[in-house]
């Protein structure tokens, strides 16, 4: 059983935001980069399989410049077998569009595979959209938001997670699947002191996208520009001095001063 | 967290270890932060547990489990050498994540600095056959390492120490009461002292290890503590009525036990130095959240200057006290003899983190002295700081001790 995991460099939730940044990742502080959170789930997934099965091999795959060096590491030392990084330095390539052509790409480039995992969507721009492209762009089955996988005489099947409720889908592999950050795979494992040695002694190697026979690099959509919302104006009161039925009243007077419809209140 | 990655750029490891450092961090930070921290008030609730009948004791409910994850993560094994199944990591590191562990739960971290003194001493001191059979258990976390050095006479002045040793045959046997154990009745090894020559004095003490599947019955615990913080960390009391101790389980050579302990002491209080600053982070941290949330007279209070001026003072001492720490921690690793620093680094943070809590809880006014609030915990368990692993008053003794020998010399 042969699993690419893909896995995306995201912002730390905790780092400044950037609006000038072209391409999510692209940062000169390494420690303000992390890997999608949701890419863990799909990790363990990999790893679960391959246990469950007691062989194969999980292949961690990212397109970064080498501020994503350090996410690819993170993959192996929770346990990926290997891992690939795709180079964009120059942040090349920035448009989701495009990003699945590469990754689709470099998907053939490795030809054996029978699983490709992604995670649910991205930390940071979250558009959910890389499956789903990555599977039109190989003509391969695909299932999302999946929350536990089985197999049964080279199919899977998977619990995806609908509104409302769980449909269970079997799906012909190699097939495509995002996973969800809930169910079977809720928890991601750490990474520990001995797959971290393990990671940091491993040479991670690094394709060119020149060399995956990508010919369209033009998004077909491009972002215009980014900016920070403008400062808020409006003053927030709070009205928690003294008895609720008192407070309520005041609120609504005040709701009413602004000139809101309240109904019947006077 | 960037805090402590910034000063960790500036050590001479080099880039491979640089790498395993940030990431050993990044998860240990990840387990703290996601995991131990949302626990610390139950624990700190609940307490620890003994069972006088059966004189069993357990940790609050959920601690082991999280205690198991740092076992996976191999987090015990980071400075046991290869040869016993470890890493061979640096001390830095070691007490980084004491930091990071105390961040989320003092009572938490205190697995952490006990297990780092067992395995320092064992490797240091033990016979081979010891060295062969803990070093590997400890590295594992199978066993939990724990400290059996006061005495109901004999705290500050260890040499006062009352349990004496008796051989017989291939075995000493141990008789006395130990009390202030840390995780006494849950450990797998306890370094404890022993007279093994009562006319000699402090040099008539031997140190041991006590390990509990040999003395079986014969070491029992008495009872545990009920502590002003730390509730969720277990304190014990134990007796020991002819404990058996293999003569492999000796540390070092026979009356040479009070030497030994006291120059290894030392390590440790690197590791309390680094848990007061991961408490103090956690002080300044809530005290800036609260303070950027809470309004009075029209703005948030950290917008006022008293406030203000009070996370600035906090801040600075923070980074302060790390760098203390760090920098003995880092000197150890490079071989040095830390003896006065690591008091030096004990006492300044210790104190410190007192002042932190205490300026916390201040800046939360009425709400900091609620129970809801994070930082009434943090002050009383930093109350234990001071004392525990030696008093502050006998740091200084060391530091001035240390002084005036080096100006004599």
């Amino acid at each position: 059983m042969n699993i690419l995991v893909f896995v995306k460099a995201t912002i730390d939730r905790n780092a400044p935001l950037d609006p000038d940044e072209t391409f999510p990742g692209d940062r000169d502080d390494k420690s303000d980069v992390m890997t999608n959170n949701y890419d863990k789930n799909a990790i363990e997934a990999a790893l679960r399989i391959i246990e469950e099965k007691g062989e194969g091999k999980v292949t961690a795959v990212c397109l970064g410049s080498d501020m994503a060096d350090k996410v690819v590491k993170e993959a192996i030392a929770m346990g990926c077998h290997e891992a690939i990084r795709i180079e964009n330095s120059k942040a090349e390539v920035t448009h989701f569009y495009s990003v699945a052509k590469i990754l689709a790409a470099a998907a053939k480039k490795v030809g054996e595979f029978d699983l490709l995992l992604f995670g649910m969507q991205s930390y940071d721009y979250g558009t959910a959209t890389m499956a789903p492209m990555v599977s039109e762009f190989l003509d391969l089955p695909l299932a999302c938001w999946v929350e536990k996988i089985a197999f049964n005489d080279g199919k899977v099947i998977v619990d995806k997670v609908i509104e409302g409720g769980i449909r269970k889908v079997e799906v012909k592999m190699p097939a495509v699947l995002s996973i969800a950050s809930s169910g079977d795979f809720e928890e991601p494992r750490y990474t520990s002191v001995r797959r971290i040695m393990k990671a940091s002694k491993t040479a991670v190697p690094v394709w060119e996208i020149a060399d995956l026979g990508i010919e369209e690099k033009k998004p077909s959509v491009e972002f215009d520009d980014i900016e920070e919302p403008p400062a808020r104006t409006e003053k927030c009161v709070i009205f928690d001095d003294g008895d609720a039925s008192e407070l309520v009243g005041e609120l609504l007077g005040a709701l009413k001063e602004k000139g809101l419809n309240i109904g019947a209140y006077k | 967290m960037k805090q402590l990655t910034k000063i960790f750029k500036t050590l001479n490891f080099d880039k491979e270890a640089q790498e395993q450092n940030e990431m050993i961090l990044d998860m240990v930070y990840e387990l703290a932060m996601n995991e131990i921290i949302e626990k610390e008030q139950d624990w700190d609730e609940e307490g620890a547990h003994f069972d006088p009948a059966t004189k069993k004791v357990s940790f609050p409910s959920g601690m082991m489990d999280l205690y198991k994850k740092c076992q996976q993560n191999d987090l015990f094994s980071i400075i046991v050498p290869e040869k016993y199944d470890g890493f061979g990591l640096s001390y830095t590191l070691w007490n980084a994540v004491i930091e990071l562990m105390a961040r989320a739960s003092l009572a938490f971290s205190m697995f952490f600095p006990s297990q780092g003194l067992n395995i320092e001493i064992i490797n240091n001191f033990g016979t081979p056959e010891a060295k062969e059979k803990y070093l590997p258990l400890l590295a594992s976390g199978d066993a939990i390492g724990a400290m059996a050095f006061s005495e109901p006479n004999a705290g500050s002045d260890i040499s006062a120490v009352g349990t004496k040793a008796e051989k017989e045959g291939d075995s000493y046997y141990l008789t006395g009461n130990k009390i202030w154990l840390s995780h006494g009745g849950a450990a797998g090894t306890y370094i404890t002292f022993a007279v093994t020559d009562k006319s000699a004095g402090p040099k008539g003490l031997s140190a041991f290890i006590v390990d509990p599947k040999i003395a079986k019955e014969n070491m029992e615990v008495v009872r545990i503590e009920e502590k002003m913080g730390l509730h969720g960390s277990i304190t014990s009391s134990m007796a020991l009525d002819r404990a058996e101790v293999p003569k492999e389980n000796l540390l070092g050579k026979e009356n040479d036990g009070f030497r030994l302990i006291l120059g290894s002491l030392a390590s440790s209080r690197i590791g309390i130095a680094a848990q007061s600053v991961g408490i103090s982070e956690t002080a300044l941290q809530e005290s800036i959240n609260y303070s950027m949330q809470r309004t009075q007279f029209g703005r948030p209070i950290g917008k006022h200057q008293a406030i203000s001026f009070m996370l600035a003072d906090m801040a600075t001492k923070v980074h302060q006290a790390r760098l203390l720490y760090l920098n003995t921690a880092h000197m150890k690793h490079m071989g040095e003899n830390t003896q006065i620093e690591s008091s030096m680094a004990k006492y300044w943070a210790t104190e410190l983190a007192q002042k932190v809590t205490y300026d916390a809880v201040q800046i939360h006014g009425g709400y900091g002295y609620s129970r809801e609030y994070r930082v009434e915990r943090l002050f009383r368990d930093a109350m234990v700081l001071t004392i525990y692993e030696g008093t502050s008053e006998m740091q200084k003794t060391i530091i001035s001790r240390g002084t005036l020998s080096r100006a004599q010399k």
